[in-house]
């Protein structure tokens, strides 16, 4: 065998046994080649034949398993800052989670200006509500002509007007998320790749399909009062996974230099 | 010297080792042998670990050179390693001197 096979059939070997990020990995397997070959070329100046000299610096160097186990060992990060960068990643996304109820909250006020108020917010056929309940309603919306349009005025508000406050809620967490970051660049991350973008496409994608089928099935088998509200949160769920779907791709593939 | 005693005063060592010059790993490896004649002969791989948890920590850092025709990573300290490296030093001074102390009172 020569020294190249040695070598070769070494870092084969610590490259299935790494266990870290793949351009840490890359890193390690080039710097023991060099190592290797210098310790081989050192050993064989003392007479010793190739084959003898590699399999020594080869021997020496410690096995894969043993080298890679340590690599594992010695970049473990500390649990309490993969706790604190975890928090700002999911701070991170309930802010875009909580700002996109907001956008939605919007849209469903167009839906509402352009398709009127029962698209919205209105009940399905058969609701009725207690005397106790209509008077409530009344009582909060004294301009409405009778009970299911007071009902209506108010689950027009939680949908609308809610939803954008929730929105504003949101700008505040992000604005935190923000100073946390900031003030946390440490230049290591801790979190796996990519970790922010999976959780983001995942969910959004879950919602947007949850909140498109059932409004589309509402439209379709029933009828449209009250869809509006569910369509206008799928349509915003489809659009911040399309853009975590798109971060997701263009983090894949292209891995962080180390 | 067992290399479970070895490796609570590695960072010290290596800091020490680079701080004297930049070098890349199998310099920093025959450095640390051939300077305690041999004393300090761990297995060479688990030493690259150790200098890239220093890194990571921001103590020393690291670039790409190319020497006989070859890609090599030279290691170099960096000022918040220097400073490491004074507190190890003093660290390790107490504690040389202070066990030396008590050696002698019991010889």
């Amino acid at each position: 065998m020569s020294e190249q096979d040695h070598i070769d059939s070494y870092l084969d070997d610590l490259a299935r046994a790494l266990k870290i990020d793949p351009a840490r990995a890359r890193r390690v397997l080039a710097e023991t080649d060099d190592h290797l070959r210098e310790a081989t070329h050192d050993i064989r100046a003392t007479g010793v034949d190739e084959d003898e000299a590699a399999r020594l610096a080869i021997e020496r160097f410690g096995t894969p398993q043993v080298v890679a186990s340590r690599f594992s060992t010695e970049l473990r990060p500390p649990l309490v800052a993969v706790g604190r960068e975890l928090v700002i990643a999911l701070a991170g996304m309930a802010a875009v989670g909580l700002i996109a109820i907001g956008i939605s909250g919007a849209l469903a006020g167009a839906f509402g200006h352009f398709f009127g108020w029962t698209f919205v917010a209105g009940d399905k056929s058969g609701v009725t509500y207690t005397a106790q309940r209509c008077a409530e309603y009344l009582k909060i919306s004294p301009n409405a002509t009778n009970c299911t349009q007071a009902a209506l005025f108010d689950h027009y508000w939680e949908i609308v007007g809610q939803r954008i406050a929730v929105g504003v809620l949101g700008l505040m967490v992000l604005g935190g998320y923000a100073i946390a970051r900031r003030s946390s660049k440490s230049g290591q991350a801790r979190l796996p790749h990519g970790f922010s973008p999976i959780v983001g496409t995942a969910l959004f994608g879950l919602a947007a399909l949850a909140l498109l089928g059932v409004s589309s099935l509402n439209i379709v088998f029933s009828n449209t009062s009250g869809a509006g509200g569910l369509l206008s949160g799928g349509i915003v769920s489809l659009a911040v996974f399309a853009v975590y779907g798109t971060r997701l791709a263009r983090e894949l593939t292209s891995p962080a230099a180390v | 010297m067992s290399g479970e005693t070895l490796k609570g005063h590695l960072d010290l060592l290596l800091l020490a080792i680079v701080g004297e010059r930049p070098a890349h790993g199998y310099a920093i490896i025959e450095a640390l042998r051939d300077r305690s004649d041999g004393a300090f002969d761990l297995p060479e791989g688990t030493v690259y670990p150790a200098l890239h948890r220093l890194e990571v920590a921001g103590s020393i850092q690291s670039h790409w050179a190319a020497a006989a025709g070859r890609k090599r990573r030279i290691y170099e300290l960096t000022a918040a390693g220097r400073e490491a490296l004074q507190v190890k030093r003093r660290e390790w001074s107490d504690f040389a001197s202070g066990v030396g102390a008590i050696l002698r009172e019991m010889a």
